[in-house]
């Protein structure tokens, strides 16, 4: 009898510091009361001998049975999601009609309170990071004084400016473009720039087309010694 | 048809006499240019010239010899590789043949270095022995060659005096052209 009490404080002081624990998100509302709340509903007092395993059991997924809540089937209409939260819901009424508060909270019940997270406020730079401090002086009460920008130049006043005309026309002695004969041509004629005529000009001439003949045979010497012996007649 | 100049086997080096020898069998020497240079300096002008001409009566006989009855009759393109041909074996430089108007004119590009008299008496040479001609030369070094211009002795006398004041080959060569008939 005393084995058993002992065996009782234990589990009561686990049971306590499992509440102090932070719960597991996976048990979410859906599975809470199928796997916990519902024995705890229906038997209240009654403990399940399972509790003596150790504690961390309870962090386990619950077991997924054939015909379980969780079993996800893909071929129900989207309505089986609402009966689960309907079951949720009844399961969840029941609970406080017994006295205990649900280890889950309802789906209606709002968004639970954020965790208070304490910011560290800035200090600010320290001193040495201020490094020497320069005193600055006051700024006088001088009045800026802002140059206006400079009006765009209008087309009106271009207009207006004084031009003088050319006096003198077209000189007579400049020379004409190289294809300007060419594009004249090429626009009497209705052609498009890119066809262009063939022009084959006749070469310049190089050579004197006048020459002065000689009346006098130019020395011609027919053999060697016949260039000597001219050359020994000088 | 006229023979070719042939320089085959023209110097035989027998290194196992130690002797040279042309393709007549004469013996030949080779020594430094600047070492005869300095011995016909030392010699006289009348011992390099008449040095100069015997070489060149050799190359006149080995050309008269070569062509035979053409000798009289070849042109001037056969005088040019024959004369020329037997110049380079001798080392003497390029020789080309340049008719300036009715004067004659061989031009020899890179002789050695002061060698134009000795040039002179050598186409002197070659000419009177082959062709039987008494000529005379009146050399004219013109930058990187020797002219020598062909003339008569007692033209050759005044050429030497137009070339003595100072004209040039082209001048002396016109001032021979107006004063012949």
């Amino acid at each position: 009898m005393r084995f058993d009490r002992d065996k009782l404080e234990a589990l009561l002081g686990r049971i306590q510091h499992k509440m102090t624990l932070p719960r597991a998100p996976a048990r979410t509302a859906a599975a809470a009361p199928l796997g916990a709340a519902a024995p705890l509903g229906s038997g209240g007092s009654h403990l399940p001998l399972e509790l003596d395993e150790p504690g961390l059991d309870s962090l386990s997924p619950p077991a997924h049975g054939p015909g379980g809540a969780n079993e996800l089937d893909l071929d129900e209409p989207p309505e089986s999601g609402r009966s689960r939260v309907r079951s949720a819901e009844l399961l969840g009424s029941d609970d406080e009609a017994d006295g205990h508060p649900p280890l889950t909270p309802p789906p209606e019940s709002g968004e639970e309170p954020a965790p208070k997270v304490s910011i560290p406020r800035d200090p600010g730079p320290t001193m040495a990071q201020l490094g020497q401090t320069i005193t600055l002086d006051e700024a006088s009460g001088g009045v800026l004084e802002l140059a206006e920008p400079a009006p765009p130049p209008s087309r009106r006043g271009v207009d207006q400016l004084e031009m003088s005309p050319p006096q003198v026309g077209y000189s007579e002695e400049l020379p004409l473009p190289e294809n300007a004969r060419e594009e004249l041509d090429r626009v009497r004629l209705g052609q498009s720039t890119e066809v262009g005529p063939t022009v084959h000009s006749r070469p310049v001439l190089s050579t004197n087309v006048v020459d002065f003949v000689s009346a006098v045979r130019s020395y011609q010497p027919e053999t060697f010694l016949d260039l000597l012996d001219t050359s020994l007649r000088l | 048809m006229t023979p070719r100049f042939d320089p085959t086997r023209a110097i035989v080096y027998d290194l196992s006499r130690g002797q040279l020898r042309d393709d007549e069998g004469q013996t030949r020497l080779n020594v430094p240019y600047f070492q005869l240079h300095r011995l016909c300096e030392q010699a006289g002008a009348p011992a390099t010239a008449d040095f100069g001409q015997a070489l060149g009566a050799d190359i006149g006989r080995r050309i008269r010899e070569r062509l035979g009855s053409n000798v009289d009759v070849a042109d001037v393109s056969v005088w040019t590789e024959h004369l020329g041909g037997h110049l380079a074996l001798l080392g003497l430089g390029d020789l080309t043949l340049e008719r300036w108007g009715r004067a004659l004119v061989v031009r020899v590009v890179g002789a050695p270095v002061g060698s134009a008299s000795l040039l002179s008496a050598v186409i002197a040479g070659a000419l009177q022995r082959g062709l039987g001609r008494n000529v005379q030369i009146v050399p004219f070094e013109v930058e990187d060659a020797v002219a020598l211009l062909v003339l008569s002795p007692e033209t050759a006398d005044r050429a030497r005096a137009l070339r003595e004041a100072g004209e040039s080959l082209g001048r002396v060569v016109e001032q021979l052209h107006r004063g012949s008939p």
